[in-house]
């Protein structure tokens, strides 16, 4: 479309997502000469870890700190894609990345153009479903921190943090430093098999984080209950308590071990999701992490499968920050060598090792915290699963007993679960355990596939200036 | 997990858990068969889970598919009273709308042939336009109302007859069961499938694979010419109800009628009991590539847009895509294979199966036991396509 105003907007390198893989990426790139723009949802840089107010000094990731290479970099803040899509599949591949603005209600739309794309989308919390959990007062250990690091506000007065994984220990401290009280952190696993990683943990300097974390529990005598869930949430309008049970290995309540606690506000998380939206709209190959999620498949060099496109950080498995920034320097270069620019980095073999190394520990990890089958003994009839579209796990039953459902998927088109405003990101793991048969990996990968990655005003859509291809 | 009858002999096998072969095996138990339905997937996993549910007559001219959709329209009546209201069936009618003065013409002209024919219709002025569908574009000069048109929600309309059926006793479901073999004796009659695990037998098996019924015929060594017409569905968010009829745009009739591999589009808008809105519809021959091409999102948001102003500030929350079982003349294969005795076929209905279901498993039943038929199925011959004189099996 010779002519074409957007066609000005055409960048070497689009980054989505500003956490330290992103921001990584595109320094990276940017500093081996390639024009770059990130776009990220958030009003300020940083993404999940990093999370910081709109007052806070710009963040800079690690090795990053060459303001004249910044300064070439675009950063389009509180701007979300919702779709990307192959343009041109000629030897000069072009990408086009759909954004929408901050307000919904906006049509404030575009197409920005890419010959590259680098997904560094991370990852959500990944709650699974307990009676009560619709209650206000309820809500995952990532919202949480967000409200404490973003906005500078604790998520209740009296916190129990339930779930699983080390991240757990983040979310209290994150509280207890912000002065707020935590009841008690509720572990289903007992991850003893972490001391088989002690080797492994001392490498990557996580051993000295975790030793705070438990330290700082002790200081404030907050409990540390391994094998314990929380079996259900009391309240009325909120949550006044929660009902602790012992659990086995497989996470099933141990009769008789039952014992209440008062609390305003509970945080769940068992792990977290990569997000995959966008590479799964690539046909990207997805596969089955260490924390039995879908992530994004990368080579050596962060490449995808499919061609130009590279991913970093929580979106090719969850691994944490400093794996997250690593991984984002080596794409950058990456695509930086596709482009026929120099390698920005100077020891890119030792990038590649440390790198090697944290996503092994960061795979022990995931398997010292697994997840178990016993919390599905606590869903009643009528415990929502999917809350957007209110499906009980009563009529999730029934659709698997008596109609014959046996995949999530079928379950999906018989019971609207996963159907609604969230498209099946809090609801689909719940969901896919409760069926007779955990879906395949194709399966999985479909059910991942949102072609509409967040709502955008169907006046927007049919935007005529934003139509990618010509008409035949 | 199947059910855990041990039978292996049945009266009859449907293939294909869809909205088709759960009607094939409703009238077939009530027949008295003692019936098995398989699906290498599970129930409702084809085409029945991606389309919008369509019970409709406004979209046939006079002939034998119109024949077959009155019928099946008084017999899905007949389904409701058996499955009750799970199935959400909606007798919400059409409104077919057409955008110019020469398109309002020839639309009223074939509303007052499908008139003759059997079909309700009433021409509506603008005034009556907005008092069918508030919301709609005032500049629209005139339509076509049919209130027969109807719409359900065809997942659960083929999961409850089939848990029904399995309930009775005389239905055994087997999901996630792949037949590699339709089994055939030396004189070439059925005699029954081979799965990946099992031998199941029986002297009937019914074809109701829908978009893959191409392939089920050849496990039995016979060609059938189905092949995927794929189609999006944009889905709104949940909204107040704001579209109460199926609405659709004048183009669309000559849009499924067409012959063209490219892409067509044409506007088709209607509300579910859900809240959300869907749209359509895009029909293009590209094979089984489930890809999202926006530059057809971009044509169906505008073409909705355009009918219902309304819509420009609703989100779009996702788009869902299947493929239409599309046969040459458009018509669908259902009766008996006089090529392969005991093989009867009843797929091929392109985007009309859900409406065309409940009569084609009355049919097909009435076909299996020698009853005599409420309709010809002469018109939907599975050997019309057949332009080789030999035939496979000897009771040709």
């Amino acid at each position: 479309m010779s002519g074409d105003p957007l066609d000005a907007t055409e960048r070497d390198v689009v980054v989505v997502g500003a956490g330290a893989a992103g921001m990584s990426a595109a320094y990276a790139a940017a500093r081996a000469g390639c024009t770059v723009t990130i776009i990220d949802a958030n009003p300020v840089a940083g993404g999940q870890y990093h999370r910081r107010r709109i007052d806070a000094a710009t963040y800079r990731p690690r090795g990053c700190d060459d303001e004249a290479v910044w300064r070439r970099i675009h950063i389009e803040s509180a701007t979300t894609v919702y779709a990307v899509e192959i343009i041109d599949h000629g030897t000069q591949r072009i990408f086009g990345v759909r954004t929408r603005g901050d307000d919904r209600h906006r049509r404030d739309v575009d197409l920005v153009r890419a010959r590259r794309l680098i997904i560094a989308t991370g990852a959500y919390d990944r709650p699974l479903p307990v009676p009560g959990w619709d209650l206000p007062g309820v809500m995952t250990g990532g919202g949480a921190q967000a409200l404490i690091k973003g906005s500078g506000v604790l998520p209740g007065n009296r916190v129990v943090v339930a779930g699983t994984g080390p991240f757990l220990l983040a979310v209290a401290q994150a509280i207890l430093e912000a002065g707020g009280s935590v009841a008690a952190v509720v572990e289903a696993n007992d991850p003893v098999a972490l001391r088989r990683h002690r080797s492994a943990l001392t490498n990557v300097g996580k051993a000295g984080e975790l030793a705070r974390f438990i330290t700082s529990l002790t200081r404030h005598r907050v409990p540390y209950l391994r094998r314990h869930r929380v079996t259900r949430v009391h309240g009325d309008t909120t949550v006044t308590g929660v009902t602790l049970a012992r659990v086995d290995a497989s996470w099933h309540a141990t009769p008789g071990t039952d014992r209440f606690i008062e609390a305003d506000t509970l945080t769940l998380g068992y792990g977290f999701t990569a997000q995959t939206d966008l590479p799964a709209q690539l046909g990207c190959t997805l596969q089955v992490s260490a924390d039995e999620g879908l992530a994004v498949t990368v080579d050596d060099d962060q490449a995808t499968s499919v061609t130009g496109v590279y991913a970093a950080g929580e979106s090719t498995g969850v691994g944490g920050v400093d794996l997250a920034g690593i991984e984002g320097l080596l794409a950058g270069a990456a695509v930086a060598r596709s482009l026929d620019h120099p390698s920005p980095l100077r020891d890119e073999p030792a990038l590649r090792r440390s790198r090697d190394r944290m996503r092994a520990f960061a795979d022990a990890l995931a398997t010292a915290f697994p997840l178990r089958s016993g919390w599905r003994d606590d869903l009643e009839d009528d415990t929502v699963v999917c809350r957007c579209e209110e499906v009980p796990a009563g009529r999730i039953r029934n659709a698997i007993t008596e109609l014959g459902a046996h995949d999530a998927r079928t379950v999906k088109l018989l019971t609207r679960a996963g159907m609604g405003w969230c498209q099946g990101r809090v609801c689909s793991l719940a969901v896919d355990r409760l069926c007779p048969r955990s879906a395949t990996l194709d399966g999985q990968a479909r059910a991942a596939t949102r072609p509409v990655a967040i709502p955008v005003p169907l006046g927007a859509v049919a935007d005529i200036n934003l139509q990618s291809r010509r008409e035949s | 997990m199947n059910d855990a009858n041990p039978r292996r002999a049945f009266d009859a096998i449907v293939i294909g858990a869809g909205v088709v072969g759960a009607c094939c095996a409703h009238y077939l138990i009530e027949a008295g068969l003692q019936v098995a339905i398989i699906d290498r997937g599970s129930v409702a996993s084809g085409t029945t889970g991606a389309g919008e549910g369509n019970i409709l007559v406004s979209d046939k001219g006079p002939g034998p598919e119109l024949d077959l959709a009155l019928l099946s329209r008084r017999l899905w009546f007949e389904l409701i009273d058996v499955i009750g209201d799970r199935a959400e069936l909606e007798p919400k009618g059409g409104v077919v709308i057409a955008h110019d003065g020469a398109t309002l013409t020839r639309l009223r002209e074939f509303a007052e042939v499908q008139r003759a024919a059997g079909v309700e219709t009433h021409d509506v002025d603008p005034m009556q336009l907005r008092e069918l569908e508030p919301h709609i574009n005032p500049q629209i000069p005139g339509g076509v109302h049919y209130p027969q048109d109807m719409q359900t929600q065809p997942m659960l309309a083929a999961a409850h007859l089939i848990a029904r059926g399995v309930q009775s006793g005389r239905l055994s479901r087997m999901t996630d069961t792949e037949v590699t073999e339709i089994t055939r004796d030396e004189s070439g009659r059925v005699t029954g499938v081979r799965t990946l695990s099992d031998v199941i037998s029986a002297p009937i098996v019914v074809n109701a694979a829908g978009t893959w019924g191409g392939q089920v015929a050849a496990l039995a060594g016979v060609d059938l010419p189905i092949l995927p017409r794929r189609g999006f569905l944009l889905v709104t968010e949940p909204l107040p109800i704001t579209v109460h009829h199926k609405v659709y745009a004048a183009d669309y009739v000559a849009n499924v009628a067409s012959d063209s591999e490219g892409l067509e589009t044409s506007a088709v808008i209607e509300g579910t009991r859900g809240g959300t809105i869907l749209i359509g519809s895009s029909r293009e021959r590209v094979g089984f590539d489930a890809t999202l091409d926006w530059s057809i999102v971009q044509r169906l948001a505008a073409q909705a847009v355009e009918v219902f102003p309304m819509l420009a500030g609703v989100q779009l929350l996702r788009t869902y895509g299947g493929f239409r079982p599309y046969c040459p003349d458009h018509l669908p294969v259902v009766g008996a294979d006089a090529r392969v005795p005991g093989l009867m076929h009843a797929c091929g209905h392109e985007g009309a199966g859900v409406g065309l279901a409940a009569a084609t498993g009355y049919l097909i039943a009435q076909a299996v036991t020698g009853r005599p038929l409420d309709l010809s199925l002469e018109p939907f011959a599975p050997v019309r396509f057949d332009s080789t004189p030999e035939r496979v099996g000897a009771h040709a």
